[in-house]
């Protein structure tokens, strides 16, 4: 059997208001059409900003695709050189 | 579009990660009809006052969902959820009615020896009503707390992770908040024998 404190939860559980699910709802669709509008337009934005103040887009970082730390065995360095010199 | 009967069987966790991923309101609608009825009763409780709970539904929910991918599977989304709405309301309380005090007494004011144990049948043989009316009376960290340990079954370490306090502070908070409950249903009743007699048919024949 349920204690006192659950009971009283209970009976207060059943005087939610129902329209309030709807206006939850207006404000979750809300956000989300915002969120989508920021994703779509601040990378833009900013970019545009950038080149306002004299940047160019070849001046940002440059996706190299793919992991661009994997190098062959070949061309690791060897540990046993300053970098700039090679037995090689 | 979703089938509203697969929704319903999918668990929490699948729900928030399938709300994160396709951002479609259907699955944050079945957390809400999940837990709806309890946060909203939690708010009741808290703050007393039916216009303010509506209100303060609306912001943990808010808060729940701008916080999503927040949330990880170190606690149950149910605790997580409460956790919010127990802060929101503490703090909506300390704003909005300006109370100072927020729990009956210093945690670590008094020391041990002074504190005795009250059985729990202190508070869950009261009468609803009448327990209803001393929790409206209790300062609202106590009123968190006893609700935490008698409704949603919380230990006491995840009372102290909802609270962001230790243990030990949490074991002497509750010691203490069914004391003030005591007193406080002493002060209320006490020219009132008939909550005793029906408490205790017993000694009444």
């Amino acid at each position: 059997m349920s204690n006192i404190f659950v009971r009283m939860q209970e009976e207060n559980e059943q005087r939610v208001p129902p329209e309030l699910e709807r206006h939850l709802l207006t404000q979750v669709n809300h956000i989300n059409v915002f969120g989508r509008v920021v994703e779509l337009f601040v990378p833009n934005a900013l970019q545009t900003a950038a080149r306002i103040i004299g940047g160019s887009p070849e001046d940002g970082p440059v996706d190299m695709g793919g992991d661009r730390n994997a190098l062959s065995p070949e061309d690791w360095p060897d540990w046993r050189f300053p970098p700039g010199r090679s037995v090689r | 579009m979703v089938a509203s009967r697969n929704i319903q069987a999918l668990s929490d966790a699948d729900l928030i990660a399938r709300y994160l991923r396709d951002q479609n309101a259907r699955y944050f609608s079945e957390l809400y009809r999940r837990y709806a009825g309890k946060v909203f009763a939690k708010c009741i409780s808290m703050l007393s006052d039916e216009g303010l709970a509506r209100d303060a539904m609306q912001d943990v929910f808010i808060k729940v969902l701008l916080n999503l991918s927040r949330f990880s599977a170190q606690s149950t989304f149910s605790t997580w959820v409460y956790s919010i709405t127990y802060n929101y309301c503490i703090d909506l309380i300390r704003k909005k009615k300006k109370v100072q005090m927020i729990y009956s007494e210093d945690v670590g004011k008094l020391s041990k020896e002074t504190e005795v144990e009250l059985p729990d049948s202190v508070l869950l043989e009261m009468k609803q009503e009448r327990l209803k009316e001393v929790m409206q009376h209790l300062p609202p960290g106590d009123k968190a707390i006893l609700m935490m340990k008698y409704i949603d079954d919380l230990s006491i370490k995840d009372i102290a992770d909802v609270l962001n306090k230790t243990e030990s502070a949490i074991k002497m908070q509750i010691m203490r908040a069914k004391q003030k409950a005591q007193h406080i249903y002493s002060e209320l009743y006490a020219n009132d024998p008939i909550e005793d007699e029906e408490m205790n048919p017993n000694t009444v024949n």
